[in-house]
């Protein structure tokens, strides 16, 4: 059952996108007991996905930027 | 400051998400903030001979969209004929006080306040993204921003799942410290 803190951490990611597994996520709870290290990281990386949904970012994708590309160099 | 030299190859690449966001709160229309962008890239291409290198090449790019957007705004108000301000008058049913103090914008509504520091940590956010190595904002924004299947990034971009769920730790870690700068301590 146990874990390093960069197993934590990537578990903790997966969290972040909901595709940790229940037996990842027993096991990530259970490294937070004793490591208090990781319990800050986890908080703040559940903040850093609040603001991600906050800020609604839009992207422009890859097909729409080659456009751009071609049509900037075409003249 | 080091000599600013303009870099058009790499524009897109570097500039196009940021410019496009900064656009997409101004017109609000995808299609137009998406031309604006384009037509900033030609203006700055045909004007690249009176950059002077004082300003950063995105600064650059930034004041020359500003521009595009007013001009925007210019000529959809032209096409009616005559100058008008165009803007959302509220429908008659809840009309209660005068006209113009209905207009008035309401110093302490959170709606707006909120919009506009939402603005400011989408580009604060933007700019950490526009930091990180290539591949990892490219993992970072296919997963996160565009919201993609761990499988459908894997099978495009040619690696496993541990791979892409590394390269998400290290642009999140990276993420967590650019924003620690730029936005909590602003």
């Amino acid at each position: 059952m146990k874990i390093t803190c960069q197993e934590a951490a990537i578990i903790s990611n997966k969290k972040e996108y909901r595709e940790a597994s229940f037996k990842e996520k027993l096991m990530l709870r259970f490294h937070l007991f004793r490591c208090a290290l990781c319990s800050g990281f986890v908080k703040k990386n559940a903040q850093l996905s609040a603001l991600f949904s906050r800020a609604s970012l839009r992207y422009l994708s890859e097909e729409e930027k080659d456009e751009m590309k071609k049509k900037m160099f075409s003249h | 400051m080091s000599e600013s030299v303009l870099k058009p190859e790499s524009w897109v690449d570097l500039y196009a998400d940021y410019l496009y966001n900064y656009a997409l709160v101004r017109v609000s229309e995808p299609e137009i903030a998406k031309d604006l962008v384009q037509e900033t890239f030609f203006a700055g291409l045909k004007s690249a001979v009176n950059f002077k290198g004082n300003a950063t090449e995105r600064t650059w790019l930034i004041a020359i969209l500003k521009r595009k957007v007013i001009d925007h705004y210019r000529k959809i108000n032209s096409k009616k004929g005559k100058a008008e301000v165009r803007m959302q008058y509220k429908s008659s049913y809840d009309n209660e006080g005068e006209w113009l103090e209905e207009q008035v914008a309401d110093p302490d509504s959170l709606q707006e306040n909120d919009a506009i520091e939402n603005e400011e940590l989408g580009l604060a956010i933007q700019e950490c993204i526009s930091k990180l190595p290539k591949k990892q904002s490219r993992v970072f924004t296919m997963k996160t921003i565009e919201g993609l299947e761990t499988e459908t990034i894997c099978n495009e971009l040619g690696i496993n799942p541990s791979n892409l769920w590394v390269m998400i730790h290290r642009a999140r870690a990276a993420l967590m410290g650019c924003l620690n700068e730029n936005w909590f301590r602003s």
